[in-house]
């Protein structure tokens, strides 16, 4: 079915291509933009500057650890949730499942701003702010819904009788999940953490509100350069580029080295 | 031999009560507001050099974050006390306050709270707030001028809370286009002639989403009503929705007269959303007249994106309002006294005469403007009309107003319904 | 812990707080905020409906274009690469506010189409493309990061569906309009279910797009919750138009998720 490129997918893939990357073409300007007057079309001079004055702050430095650190944490501690929790909803698909995915769910649909506001009592009785570890269930609250469903996908699509077959066979239900689940579910799973992850690399709200202020991570770094009323996009466009162009770097590792293709299941 | 004893007794009392009362005399004061006013300032410098740190809260652009750190490491190199600065965000640092407050947390972590008038009202009224009257204590106070002292937006600061500096919106205009004063409205009168005669080269900030909008507006209302109507009066809210639905100039009420102004303006009844958006239309030669912060002309002109051969600024008559912003000592302040040398220095004349080069504000201290350099003094974002471009006359001779905090999130919250939604 | 917020949120809205019942205080409880919502002169249920509006159009242009370029992916037999998913690796206010870049007057989309549109002589003066009252920025944004989900989570289910099928389906002389709406549709239908409330659900929580794509009005109600929160201090506001949030998501999910059990129902496995 492999045809040459006609006039069709020429158009349809730039428009794609073009409607993704455009923003990404203006992230690299503002980053490089020494001077440029609004006025005219393209930057008059660039250069490094963004780069050099983004890094000179402690905080952001620290950022990078914080925001790179929390990432795997709180994806390996979702995981650990959601695995379980995962194999029960998949293979057992009744009522109590759909109420449970429905109940977990209402988290995603609100606000993480009213979370926000909701959680921030809590954690000040508990003398939980500006605290490291305390994040990690913060950062966890967004990430279990998709994470959930990724998980619990994968192994809905699993034969149910492949367990039965084992169990026959004399394996109990540990090594039934061993040796017959994770090898088909892994892809799942997989994806289920790298949705975890990324959610931790991108969750701001709650880090502002609970980590303030020791605990920086780096979209709350960026959140001081275009959040609220002070707006200085070239810094954070800096920032970003050091935050997306790696993680661009470990898709494409992924990508060719351990051939994952993104396979959420079911959806 | 009792009577040795007795000696023996009596010699080790003197001996011991000679010690012990030296001892208690060395014990550090812990500072209350209660002996706060009486000590000297040598003793309350002694006491912020034993207490060796003091830790600043503030918020601002990336600018005032370098600004504000460099501040503390001048602070810490000056003094020998620890200065640590962290950036954040008013709101959360209040946040925390008040919640550290409701918990009973006697020792928090925060000494200094840099806070503008709605959130030092949050935390005043919570008691989160060291109620002391800093205006009377700290030396370098007196050149603030008296009223910003003791009102921050004509809310009552009792001194609590003390300006270091202010900020201030002014018109800003196409400086190679048209020509001050005659192409431009010198005056609130002349706004309206002026869009109908530019439409689509005006515009203002929405002023939900930046300050440069609600503080053109405050100043609107002020030049509308009249000042005496808003002057430090108590807000009432019946009585502000009576005054807005009044007839001002032109026969028409405020709504009506922002209504008519939106008709000329640039792509009606779209408002920039933040300051931001509001610079870069005009950087981007959209519109030609806005108000906007002289403090973010400054830096864009910095980032390279504002080209400063275009930057003209002056303030309309009859005038500008604008706001001193300043810092409070939280009520579980850990370095009181430390927080008290430091409020001091950001006062003191080197640092106030840095403010205008380094961010783009006015000093709230007034004589530290002969200080500024005139290379500083001559660059395109500060007002050119005077008396403004003369901070002292200004300031002594008038006309100097405030914005009133409720009245204008009163306008700001009705600006929605009878502004935006029509 | 997922329940904790959404208990402090409840109480909230009626003026309650755990931490004071549980201090022993005498709870004041309060319908001002529930009146205040629904009172219609309010812009709390103009901005409900606004959002909810917005969100449906965004999510029903994510999923379809999302579904038809899985679609024709997967009959060209090419993989997703992930270059692909770049834009969730961006920051959501990196992205929104580089969108609000492209889209101002001076942007080079709105150049672009703004250019277009006069030269086939449609409009006279330049359309505002971002922060304007019909939400154009919002779905902009909102769609370029919805859309890259779509793909990805309709990709796996497709590709999955054996080739014999579509080659059967094309030898019975079938069009590929009908392979795609006998064959790839009805069997990835759980999939464009749930993804469609995931990507509706995602749309109406998300708050950084439309605070810094959308217009002075209407506003998303959570731009409204957040200005309520951080301005005013307003948390009674702000809780009551959390619970109409949980009770807007709770509907719209009610109403998938019953569509999906009898999908799943009446699939064989």
């Amino acid at each position: 079915m492999r045809e040459g490129l006609a006039i069709w997918d020429i158009i349809i893939l730039s428009i794609v291509v073009i409607y993704l990357f455009l923003p990404m073409v203006v992230l690299f300007e503002y980053a490089f933009a020494e001077i440029w007057y609004a006025y005219r079309l393209f930057p008059s001079r660039i250069g490094l500057k963004w780069f050099t004055w983004v890094l000179r702050h402690y905080d952001t430095r620290m950022a990078f650890i914080y925001s790179y650190t929390l990432a795997p944490l709180t994806m390996v501690a979702t995981l650990a949730l959601c695995i379980p929790a995962g194999y029960v909803l998949g293979t057992r698909r009744g009522k109590l499942s759909l109420i449970t995915e429905n109940l977990v769910n209402m988290n995603m649909a609100l606000p993480v701003i009213v979370i926000g506001i909701g959680l921030l009592p809590f954690y000040v009785h508990l003398g939980l702010l500006n605290n490291y570890w305390a994040l990690v269930p913060a950062h966890m609250i967004g990430a279990i819904p998709y994470t959930l469903r990724c998980v619990a996908a994968a192994f809905a699509q699993v034969p149910r009788d492949l367990e039965e077959i084992a169990r026959v066979l004399g394996a109990n239900r540990l090594q039934a999940i061993r040796k017959v689940y994770i090898p088909l579910t892994w892809r799942g799973i997989l994806a289920g953490g790298i949705f975890a992850f990324s959610w931790s690399l991108n969750e701001f709200i709650l880090t502002l509100l609970l980590g303030f202020p020791g605990v920086k991570t780096l979209p709350v770094a960026i959140y001081e350069y275009v959040g609220g009323y002070y707006l200085t996009p070239q810094p954070a466009a800096a920032l970003s580029l050091l935050i997306v162009l790696p993680s661009i770097a470990i898709a494409l590792f992924l990508e060719k080295y351990v051939q994952v293709s993104l396979g959420l299941g079911g959806g | 031999m009792e009577v040795k004893r007795l000696l023996v007794v009596i010699l080790a009392t003197i001996l011991l009560s000679g010690i012990y009362v030296p001892l208690s005399l060395a014990q550090p004061i812990t500072l209350t507001k209660k002996n706060v006013y009486s000590l000297s300032w040598d003793e309350i410098l002694k006491l912020a050099k034993r207490e060796g740190e003091v830790i600043w809260y503030g918020f601002g652009s990336t600018y005032e974050r370098d600004f504000f750190t460099k501040l503390c490491e001048m602070f810490t190199k000056k003094y020998g006390i620890k200065a640590t600065y962290v950036h954040g965000h008013w709101f959360d640092t209040v946040q925390r306050l008040i919640s550290e407050k409701e918990a009973g947390k006697k020792v928090g972590g925060i000494d200094v709270v840099l806070a503008w008038s709605k959130p030092f009202e949050m935390a005043y009224e919570k008691g989160a707030v060291w109620d002391v009257n800093l205006a009377e204590i700290i030396p370098n106070a007196k050149g603030i001028p008296f009223v910003a002292k003791y009102f921050h937006d004509m809310y009552p600061t009792n001194g609590r809370h003390l300006p270091i500096l202010a900020w201030w919106v002014g018109f800003l205009y196409r400086k190679d286009i048209l020509k001050y004063p005659d192409d431009v409205p010198t005056s609130f009168d002349q706004l309206l002639d002026w869009v109908k005669k530019h439409p689509g080269k005006f515009t203002y900030c929405d002023p939900n989403k930046g300050g440069s909008g609600h503080t053109f507006l405050m100043g609107l209302a002020e030049w509308f009503y009249g000042y005496d109507k808003f002057a430090f009066t108590k807000f009432d809210e019946k009585y502000a929705g009576k005054l807005f639905s009044s007839p001002g100039k032109y026969g028409m009420n405020f709504w009506q007269y922002l209504n008519e102004l939106e008709k000329y303006m640039y792509q009606p009844g779209n408002y920039p959303q933040g300051n931001k958006a509001t610079i870069e239309l005009f950087e981007a030669g959209e519109v030609w007249l806005e108000p906007m912060w002289v403090s973010i002309t400054m830096q864009e002109v910095a980032t390279g994106r504002l080209d400063p051969s275009w930057v003209g600024m002056y303030i309309p008559k009859p005038t500008m309002p604008g706001p001193f912003d300043g810092v409070f000592i939280p009520f579980n302040a850990p370095h009181k006294a430390a927080a008290l040398v430091f409020i001091n220095f950001l006062l003191s004349p080197e640092v106030q005469k840095l403010i205008p080069q380094e961010i783009g504000a006015y000093p709230a201290v007034t004589e530290a403007w002969k200080l500024v350099p005139e290379k500083v003094k001559k660059q395109p974002w500060w007002p050119i009309n005077p008396p403004y471009n003369d901070l002292v006359k200004w300031r002594n001779f008038g006309p100097l107003w405030y914005r009133h905090a409720d009245y204008m999130f009163f306008i700001m919250k009705k600006w929605i319904d009878e502004v935006a939604r029509k | 812990m997922v329940f904790l917020p959404i208990v402090n949120v409840v109480l909230g809205s009626f003026g309650l707080s755990i931490f004071e019942i549980l201090k022993g205080s005498s709870p004041k409880i309060t319908l001002r905020g529930y009146l205040r919502f629904l009172n219609p002169s309010e812009p709390y249920l103009q901005s409900l409906f606004f959002t909810i509006y917005i969100s449906l159009i965004a999510t029903a242009i994510s999923i379809v274009a999302g579904y038809f370029f899985a679609v024709y992916l997967v009959m060209k037999g090419w993989r997703i690469s992930m270059i692909f998913t770049i834009p969730l690796f961006t920051p959501y206010v990196v992205g929104a506010f580089m969108w609000w870049t492209l889209l101002y007057p001076r942007g080079y989309i709105s150049l672009i189409i703004n250019g277009i549109l006069k030269y086939l002589g449609l409009i006279r003066y330049p359309i505002p493309l971002v922060n304007d009252p019909y939400g154009i920025g919002i779905l902009f944004g909102e769609v370029w990061i919805r859309f890259v989900t779509a793909v990805m989570m309709f990709y796996s289910p497709l590709q999955l569906i054996s080739r014999d099928l579509t080659d059967a389906a094309r030898v019975l002389g079938a069009s590929t309009w009908q392979v795609i709406r006998r064959v790839y549709i009805p069997l990835t239908k759980y999939s464009l279910i749930a993804t469609s409330a995931i990507i509706l659900l995602a749309t109406m929580a998300g708050v950084s797009i439309p605070l810094i794509l959308g217009g002075s009005w209407p506003q998303f109600l959570n731009v409204m919750i957040y200005l309520d929160v951080t301005e005013t201090f307003n948390y009674l506001s702000a809780y009551v138009s959390g619970v109409f949030y949980l009770i807007t998501c709770a509907i719209l999910g009610y109403i998938f998720f019953r569509f999906a059990m009898k999908r799943v129902v009446m699939q064989t496995r």
